[in-house]
């Protein structure tokens, strides 16, 4: 039997050295998308990919983003190559959602949903979320289905968008938040989590904290989600389920959102100076947050 | 003298000196006017004073005085007809011893001219009775009769010219054009023109008071003939309407009357002050009377505008315009010796500022006209006093003196605001500028101060310097300056760090914190710095606070120790990197008053970050069907790396180990400006070839499992780390 053989290349490929980058984030106080230079840890914010925004949700892929700026709401595509391409939303953004690919995004405005096709930069679905329905989340699956919370005064209604018409998939205690990934819907209540794989309910956790989630999303084979309060903590469950595992935060989260182009979540951005910002990321077997100062560094 | 008087006269002479040659002694000639008798020697002439047509009676007695009989004759009277016998003559007569006989003669004067008569008698002295003694022959005796009469005449002078005139019973003594209060004057006189003595009994003046008598005599006064009496009449207008008196003069028993008439000319000033100049209607006002402005505000300035109208009859001087009283002044006043022709008109203004709650006078004086000056001021007066021990007033932009007070003690003074006003007074805004003062027990704002009530609050002085503290205090409109000294600071105790120190990891995020080994009495702000010295020639950007930069403020409150970040939190945490270097933090310090502290000497924390061998953070294997990379991720404190060992693990178990010199490769990375970005941090593909056919390929890819890489620097080799194939 003929073994190949693996034949180093010249040395002249040395010459792929390169830094670290993590991905981008919106900074608010500077108004503009910026690089995460370096890994979590030692990274910090560099310079600036877009800028003259009042607001951004970065795709996870970090090759799009919904702005807002002095032109009103956008889609973007490209920040800032040649082949750029942006377009202007008619709808009053007050929620996005990425699937976790990047290809689809979810924007809720006031009763209205609408989900974009990034690639074709086309909406492929636009839909009431209900007459006086409090939406207290939404999320889009990597295939374009749309799912949607909502608070109903004392629970969480999630529901998915399937062949014209909403449909419940669940329900937990609490204004709760929801995350989708493949056909997993996971939603996150006061004081319990509940995972719903093809339509049905795979698991259900009790927890002994009472609070909900500031934010949930599916990562890998992992449910994520992001507690504040007094005791600020990260919960970690597979998704097959079993204990879950607790990872304690120095800052309380603010939400829970990927890190555009990274595989992180970011935790807390800053709204002014001097604030923090943190992100969790997975290091080995274990999630861990980390600042990201925004400074100079000089 | 007429013929006839001479004739007469000179026969009288004739034969008086006749008469008087012949038997003079025995008549005795006496003559009787009213109660006065008195003899007259023959020859003589007696003058008898009358009044022009009035009769009166005179007697003519004559008397034989001698020791026979004496015989008169014939008895005429010549001369001016104003004599006339009265009476039957009673001779021819003989008369004894001591007899008598008396001639009546009415006397009635014609003129006021001297007239002459005689009366003449013959007579002669009989020889005794028996005697046959021849009567010798007649002489004659003779009496002079010169009659007189007064006759009384007026006239007058005006003293503008001086001319004299005469005034008859009836007439006028007119002043044309008399000066407005001027005195003018005329001058009248009585005259006696006749012969005789003349009384003036009366004189006397009725009617306007403008029109008075001046330099009049003692009457009844005897006025000789040919004599004249004077006095003056005044005048003395003091408005422009005609005056009229009556002059009634009694002289002889006879009255005349004469009318004294005044006609004035000059400037009449009608004064009236107006709400705006130019204005149509005011309010009339007379000279001596009342202005009165009205209300004026407290601290405000009101005006008011005086017209001054001449409405004589020729034009007037304003000598000049003057104001007296507190807040009382003039406005754009007429200049002195201002000429006002008749009907025209002169403006000014007067203004009157509110001094205090009440009625403000004041004094106008226009010309020779004065007025009293009238305001009320009305508002809110607020006076200001604070209470330090005891009580002080204070005067708007005068200094409150507030009890010194060490730094981080507080005193105070209670600010107290009284309205001595008569309105209500509104306060919008009490403020103090200045971090030692604060203000305590404030009212609700705005605040309505009424009449006479009291508004107070504490002015608190909290130094945060030493020496002198100033600040304004601002109450409404009202400003006052607030002074306070403070003793020195106290030097700032010694401070330790907490947290990391020393030698720190590389790539990880520890705290520091900041502690005072005892309590300071002020707060304090401060500042910790952050410098990098790197080994190796490019300092890690990612060394920062958590909080952004190389900088971060601090608060140690009054009273504590801990310093407090900007994040909220007793520590602040920084990132160490992934360069070799020395990280160092100084702290300043500085009082919230701006009183720097910081210690000539700082003690500087100071963390190093080793060289140490290069960690692998991440490494994956990505193989495609005509090559495999290997992707490694890390890190090298040294910035340099000097080999590379990376083995391919395949699913059977076999691996393969290559080994690479990476060191040029990594010296030409990390001396690039690119890295500068990224301190100690690199990624590193490693491309291999593959060979052998497609299948082959195929193969190959299937079996690969994974990698597993080692790095190396001058330090040393990092751990082995192995990362799936992708």
């Amino acid at each position: 039997m003929r073994v190949p053989v693996l034949l180093l290349a010249s040395a002249a490929a040395w010459g792929q050295m390169a830094g670290v980058r993590s991905g981008v984030l919106f900074d608010r106080p500077t108004g503009s998308v910026r690089l995460v230079e370096g890994v979590a840890g030692s990274a910090h914010l560099g310079a600036a990919v877009l800028e003259g925004v009042e607001q951004a949700w970065v795709s996870p892929s970090a090759k799009a983003a919904v702005v807002r700026g002095s032109g009103g709401w956008a889609l973007v595509r490209g920040f800032a190559g040649d082949d750029a391409e942006e377009r202007g939303l008619e709808m009053e953004v007050e929620r996005v959602r990425w699937s976790s690919g990047g290809r689809y995004v979810a924007m809720a405005g006031r009763e209205r949903i609408e989900v974009w096709d990034v690639e074709v930069l086309e909406r492929v679905a636009g839909v009431d979320a209900g007459e006086g329905r409090d939406v207290v989340s939404l999320a889009v699956s990597d295939g374009g289905e749309l799912a949607m919370a909502w608070f109903d005064g004392e629970q969480t209604v999630v529901e998915s968008w399937r062949q014209g018409q909403w449909e419940e998939t669940g329900r937990v205690a609490g204004r709760g938040v929801l995350a989708v990934a493949g056909d997993a819907v996971v939603l996150a209540g006061e004081g319990e989590v509940v995972l719903i794989r093809a339509g049905q309910e795979a698991w259900r956790k009790r927890l002994e904290r009472r609070d909900a989630p500031a934010g949930i999303e599916i990562v890998g084979r992992e449910v994520v989600a992001a507690y504040g309060g007094e005791r600020a903590t990260l919960m970690v469950w597979a998704l097959e389920g079993g204990a879950e595992k607790e990872v304690e935060l120095d800052a309380a989260p603010e939400g829970l959102e990927r890190l555009g182009g990274g595989d992180g979540l970011v935790l807390c951005s800053r709204d002014r100076e001097d604030e923090e910002i943190w992100v969790a990321v997975r290091r080995g077997a274990e999630w861990r947050a980390y600042f990201v100062p925004a400074g100079g560094g000089r | 003298m007429s013929n006839r008087v001479r004739q007469v006269w000179l026969s009288l002479c004739v034969v008086l000196a006749a008469g008087t040659a012949w038997g003079q002694g025995s008549f005795v000639i006496t003559v009787r006017d009213g109660e006065t008798a008195r003899q007259v020697p023959n020859g003589a002439t007696v003058e008898f004073a009358g009044k022009i047509g009035e009769a009166k009676s005179l007697a003519v007695e004559i008397l034989y005085a001698g020791t026979n009989r004496g015989e008169l004759g014939l008895a005429t009277l010549t001369g001016t007809a104003d004599f006339q016998f009265a009476t039957t003559l009673p001779t021819p007569a003989i008369l004894g011893p001591g007899e008598r006989v008396v001639f009546s003669i009415r006397f009635q004067p014609s003129t006021s001219r001297r007239t002459l008569a005689q009366l003449g008698v013959t007579a002669r002295e009989l020889p005794p009775e028996g005697s046959n003694l021849l009567p010798g022959s007649f002489g004659l005796l003779l009496l002079g009769l010169s009659g007189t009469a007064p006759e009384v005449k007026y006239a007058y002078a005006l003293g503008a010219d001086g001319n004299l005139l005469p005034l008859a019973d009836g007439g006028v003594i007119r002043f044309a054009k008399a000066p407005l209060g001027g005195t003018s004057l005329a001058t009248v006189l009585v005259i006696n023109s006749g012969t005789a003595p003349a009384k003036v009994e009366s004189v006397s003046l009725e009617g306007a008071a403008e029109l008075t008598l001046n330099a009049l005599p003692l009457l009844p006064l005897d006025l000789a003939a040919g004599a004249s009496v004077q006095f003056r009449v005044r005048y003395e207008p003091k408005d422009l309407s005609t005056h009229r008196a009556t002059l009634r003069l009694g002289a002889e028993g006879r009255v005349a009357t004469a009318t004294v008439e005044g006609a004035p000319e000059g400037p009449r000033w009608i004064y009236a002050f107006m709400p705006e100049p130019g204005a149509e209607s005011g309010v009339a006002v007379e000279a001596g009377g009342v202005v009165d402005a009205g209300e004026v505000e407290i601290g405000r300035r009101k005006r008011i505008w005086i017209r001054v109208k001449n409405e004589g009859n020729a034009e007037g001087v304003l000598a000049g315009v003057a104001v007296s009283g507190a807040g009382w002044a003039l406005v754009d006043p007429p200049l002195p010796l201002t000429v006002v022709k008749a009907g025209a008109e002169a403006w000014f203004g007067l203004s009157v500022t509110g001094l205090e709650a009440g009625r403000q006078t004041g004094r106008l004086r226009v010309g020779e006209d004065t007025f009293v000056l009238s305001a009320m001021s009305v508002g809110a007066l607020l006076e200001y006093s604070y209470l330090a021990g005891g009580a002080t007033e204070v005067e708007v932009g005068g200094q409150v003196a507030v009890p010194p007070a060490a730094v981080g003690q507080t005193t105070a003074v209670q600010f107290v605001v009284v309205n001595r006003g008569n309105r209500d007074g509104r306060i919008d805004s009490i403020g103090v500028s200045g971090k030692a003062f604060r203000l305590v027990g404030l009212p609700s704002l705005p605040v309505v101060v009424a009449p006479d009530e009291r508004l107070t609050f504490r002015v608190e002085f909290a130094p945060t310097v030493p020496g002198l503290n100033t600040a304004v205090l601002s109450v409404g409109t009202a400003f006052f300056n607030l002074a306070g000294t403070a003793a020195d600071l106290p030097e700032l105790p010694g401070y330790r760090w907490e947290g990391l120190s020393g030698t720190v990891a590389p790539m990880t995020q520890g705290s520091v914190g900041l502690r005072l080994e005892r309590a300071y009495p002020v707060t304090l702000r401060g500042t910790v710095t952050m410098t990098v010295d790197s080994l190796t020639f490019g300092a890690d950007p990612a060394v920062q606070f958590s909080t952004g930069g190389r900088s971060v403020s601090f608060t140690i409150p009054a009273g504590e120790t801990r310093a407090v970040f900007v994040n909220g939190s007793n520590t602040v945490r920084l990132q160490t990197g992934t360069a070799a270097g020395r990280i160092v933090l100084t702290p300043s310090f500085v009082t919230e008053g701006g009183v720097v502290l910081t210690p000539a000497q700082t003690a500087s924390l100071e963390l190093t970050v080793p060289e140490q061998a290069p960690v692998v953070l991440a490494a994956r294997l990505e193989a495609s069907f005509s090559a495999v990379q290997v992707v490694v991720t890390g890190y090298s404190t040294t910035r340099s790396l000097t080999k590379m060992e990376v083995t391919i693990r395949r699913r059977t178990g076999r691996t393969e180990t290559f080994s690479f010199d990476v060191g040029p490769a990594a010296q030409l990375w990390f001396g690039s400006s690119a890295s500068a970005s990224y301190g100690g941090l690199f990624s590193a593909s490693v491309p291999f070839a593959i060979v052998g056919s497609t299948e082959d390929r195929e193969k190959l890819v299937e079996e690969l499992e994974g990698v597993t890489v080692k790095v190396s620097n001058e330090r040393g080799t990092s751990a082995e780390f192995s990362g799936p194939a992708g």
